[in-house]
C-alpha cells in the first residue's frame, strides 16, 4: 500500500500539515473556519513533535498487524483487508482508549466531540473509510517533509 | 440456522461466540477455505463488543451498533451457527471427537476450540440466590435486565416520592463500569468493595483513593472495605441489603459483579489440565486431543514476571483467537503464543483510566517506582533493572501506547529520554536509528533518509 513517511531531516516545524489535516477533516473544508468557527471542532490526526532544532511530523503508520484494531472492543477500528487502510467508524466507537493504550506511536486520540467522545487518527483523506485519497498534509508540505509513496508492504 | 436434523459432524467447532472464537473461526477460514465450521453459543446474538454493555446503558452505543463483526461476517465465510440457550454445548467426549449441547443434539468435530470466556464468580453472601432483583453484568441479556430493572424501579419510587437506589457489590472493572452505568437511571448508587480500595486490581492506594474522590463528584457512593454480609427481603425481592459495618442500605436492586473466573467446567468435566485457567501450550492446544482454547477460558503466562493467571481481556483474546485459529487450520503463519501482559483502558464520567503490566509490585522485588501528580492526573511508573514494567495513567491518556510498546519490546530506559515519564510520551523520546526504524516501517528500500533514490 502507499503510506506516508516523514523525512525528519527536512522538518521545519512549520505545522502546515497539521493546518492542512484540520481543514480537510473539516466541514467546510476552509482553514479559517476550521480552525476559529466550526463546531464541534474538527481534529487535526497529524501533529509535529518537537521544535526547530528537531521536528517530526507524526501520524498513523496503517501497521502491518494493527494493535488498535486487535484491542478494539466496539469493532470500530478496522484494517480495511484490501486497501490496508486501517480507520475508525464514528458511529460505533465509545471512546474507551483501548486504542490509545495500544498504540505504539500515540496516533489515536479520543477528542470530545458532538454527541460523545471518538477516537480520531489519519484515514488517508479518504472520503470513504477504508479508502485512501489525496493525503492533504503531503499536499500541504512545503519542502518534501512528508513524502507518500509506495511501501514495500 | 433451522436444520437440526442435518447437522451431524464438522471440520471446526468453536464453542463460544466472543472474540476469541469468532477470531478463530475468520483465521481457520482464512487458512482452509473447504472445512466446515460451526460456532455454538449459549447468547442468542451474533458477535458483539462485551464491553459495551455498559456504554449501551450510558447511551453511547446502541444495540444496533454494538455487532463487532459486519452483518455477513457468518455467511460471507459459510461459517454455520447455532445460538441459543439450547446450544449451550453441556458435555464434551474429546476420545470420540463428540459435543453434546443442552437440547441432546450431538455434533462430531475434527477439531474443536473451547472459547467459552469467563462466568460470574458468586460471592458466598446470604440471600444472594434466586431473587429477582440481583443482576450479573456480564453480557448483553445481564445488562439488559438490569437496565429495565432500574427504569422501572426508579418510576416506581418516583410515584412514592422517593429516590430510587441501586447497590453494586464489587468495585472492580466490571463493577464499576456497572455502576456508572446504572447511576444514569436510577437516583442513587452505592459500590460495595471487600478490598480496602476500589479497582483493587488496576490501581494502587493513592490512584483509588484520587478515583474515588473523582467519582463522588459525579455522585457515586463508592464504600471499600464494606460489603454485603446479608440480601434482606420478603420472597424473591431484595429490599434491603445488610452491610458488613453492620449497617443496613434499603434499596431497590442489586448488581453483583465481585469478580469472574474462567468457564473451564465443560473442558475440565472431559479431562482437561486446569490451573488458574485451563493449561494451553503455545500452540493453545489443551492436554485433550484436538481440542484448543483461547480467550479468557485460559491460563496465561505473564510475560513481565512469568507468574501464570487467566487474563480476561478483549486484546488478548483477539490475540489468542488468531493464534489458535492458525493452528487449528494448519496455517504457515501461525506463531507460538508465549504469553501476555495486561492493558487496561477503562473510563468512568470524564475521568480515564489507563493500566498495564505490574502496578503494585512486591516490596522485595527489586522494583522501583515514580509517581507524578498534577491537577486531577495521577501518574505512577514501576521500572526494574532499567526496564518498564507497568504504568498506571489515571487522568493522563495521551499517547499511552507508547509506554506500552516500551514495556512489550522491553527497551531499556537508559537509551530514551530522561523526562519519558514527566509528561506526554513522544516519539521523539527515541534514539534516532530505533524512532527512524519504529516510524518506517516497510519503508521502500531504494530511499535514504532524505527521501531520495540512492
Amino acid at each position: 500500500m502507499k503510506r506516508i513517511y516523514a523525512i525528519e531531516a527536512w522538518c521545519v516545524d512549520c505545522k502546515r500539515c497539521e493546518v492542512a489535516c484540520k481543514t480537510f477533516h473539516s466541514k467546510s473544508r476552509n482553514t479559517v473556519k476550521a480552525l476559529k468557527a466550526e463546531f464541534p471542532p474538527p481534529q487535526n490526526r497529524i501533529r509535529v513533535e518537537g521544535g526547530r532544532q528537531l521536528s517530526i511530523a507524526v501520524n498513523c503508520r496503517h501497521c502491518a498487524a494493527p494493535k488498535c484494531v486487535e484491542g478494539c472492543v466496539s469493532g470500530a477500528m478496522t484494517k480495511d483487508p484490501v486497501t490496508g487502510v486501517v480507520s475508525t467508524n464514528p458511529e460505533k466507537c465509545v471512546g474507551c482508549r483501548t486504542c490509545v493504550s495500544m498504540c505504539p506511536f500515540g496516533c489515536v486520540r479520543i477528542e470530545e466531540t458532538f454527541p460523545k467522545a471518538v477516537a480520531f487518527k489519519c484515514d488517508l483523506c479518504g472520503d470513504v473509510l477504508g479508502q485512501p485519497g489525496e493525503p492533504s498534509c503531503v499536499t500541504a508540505c512545503p519542502n518534501n517533509a512528508l513524502i507518500y509513496i509506495e511501501s514495500e508492504g | 440456522m433451522a436444520g437440526n436434523q442435518a447437522i451431524t459432524s464438522f471440520d471446526y467447532l468453536i464453542i463460544g461466540n466472543s472474540a476469541a472464537g469468532v477470531t478463530a473461526a475468520e483465521y481457520i477460514r482464512a487458512q482452509d477455505g473447504e472445512g466446515s465450521i460451526l460456532i455454538v453459543s449459549r447468547e442468542p446474538y451474533a458477535v458483539y463488543g462485551r464491553p459495551l454493555i455498559s456504554y449501551l446503558l450510558e447511551g453511547k452505543t446502541t444495540e444496533d451498533r454494538m455487532g463487532f463483526k459486519p452483518d455477513d461476517f457468518y455467511m460471507a465465510r459459510n461459517i454455520d451457527t447455532l445460538f441459543g440457550p439450547q446450544y449451550e454445548v453441556v458435555s464434551l467426549n474429546a476420545a470420540g471427537h463428540q459435543a453434546v449441547m443442552r437440547d441432546g443434539q450431538a455434533i462430531g468435530y475434527g477439531k474443536c476450540l473451547i472459547a467459552t470466556g469467563s462466568v460470574p464468580f458468586v460471592p458466598p453472601i446470604e440471600g444472594l440466590e434466586g431473587r429477582t432483583n440481583v443482576f450479573g453484568f456480564l453480557t448483553l441479556d445481564d445488562a439488559k435486565s438490569a437496565w429495565n430493572a432500574a427504569r422501572e424501579a426508579t418510576a416506581a419510587a418516583h410515584e412514592a416520592g422517593r429516590k430510587s437506589r441501586a447497590v453494586v457489590i464489587g468495585a472492580g472493572l466490571i463493577g464499576l463500569k456497572a455502576a456508572e452505568a446504572i447511576s444514569y437511571h436510577v437516583d442513587e448508587v452505592v459500590v460495595l468493595e471487600l478490598a480496602p480500595r476500589i479497582l483493587p486490581a488496576v490501581l494502587d492506594d493513592r490512584g483509588a483513593a484520587i478515583l474515588q474522590g473523582q467519582l463522588a463528584g459525579h455522585g457515586l457512593d463508592c464504600r471499600p472495605g464494606i460489603t454485603a454480609s446479608a440480601l434482606q427481603g420478603e420472597g424473591a425481592q431484595v429490599s434491603s441489603v445488610a452491610l458488613t459495618d453492620g449497617s443496613t442500605l434499603e434499596c431497590d436492586l442489586v448488581i453483583a459483579a465481585v469478580g469472574v473466573r474462567p468457564d473451564t467446567a465443560l473442558a475440565v468435566g472431559a479431562g482437561a489440565e486446569q490451573g488458574r485457567g485451563l493449561v494451553v501450550g503455545t500452540d493453545l492446544k489443551t492436554t485433550l486431543a484436538d481440542v484448543y482454547a483461547a480467550g479468557d477460558v485460559t491460563q496465561v503466562v505473564n510475560l513481565l514476571d512469568c507468574s501464570k493467571q487467566p487474563l480476561a481481556l478483549w486484546p488478548n483474546a483477539m490475540r489468542q483467537g488468531k493464534v489458535a485459529g492458525q493452528y487449528m487450520a494448519g496455517s504457515p503463519d501461525a506463531e507460538p503464543f508465549e504469553g501476555s501482559f495486561a492493558v487496561n483502558a477503562v473510563d468512568f464520567y470524564d475521568c480515564s483510566l489507563l493500566t498495564s503490566g505490574i502496578i503494585n509490585p512486591a516490596p522485595e522485588g527489586g522494583y522501583e517506582e515514580q509517581v507524578f501528580v498534577q491537577g486531577k492526573a495521577y501518574a505512577k511508573f514501576v521500572t526494574k533493572n532499567g526496564l518498564l514494567m507497568g504504568y498506571i495513567l489515571l487522568n493522563r491518556p495521551a499517547n499511552a501506547g507508547i509506554y506500552t510498546t516500551i514495556i512489550e519490546e522491553r527497551i531499556p530506559l537508559a537509551e530514551l529520554a530522561d523526562d519519558l515519564f514527566e509528561e506526554t510520551p513522544i516519539n521523539l523520546d527515541f534514539p534516532d536509528d530505533l524512532r527512524w526504524k519504529r516510524l518506517h516501517a516497510f519503508y521502500p528500500s531504494g530511499l535514504d533518509k532524505r527521501g531520495w533514490k540512492e
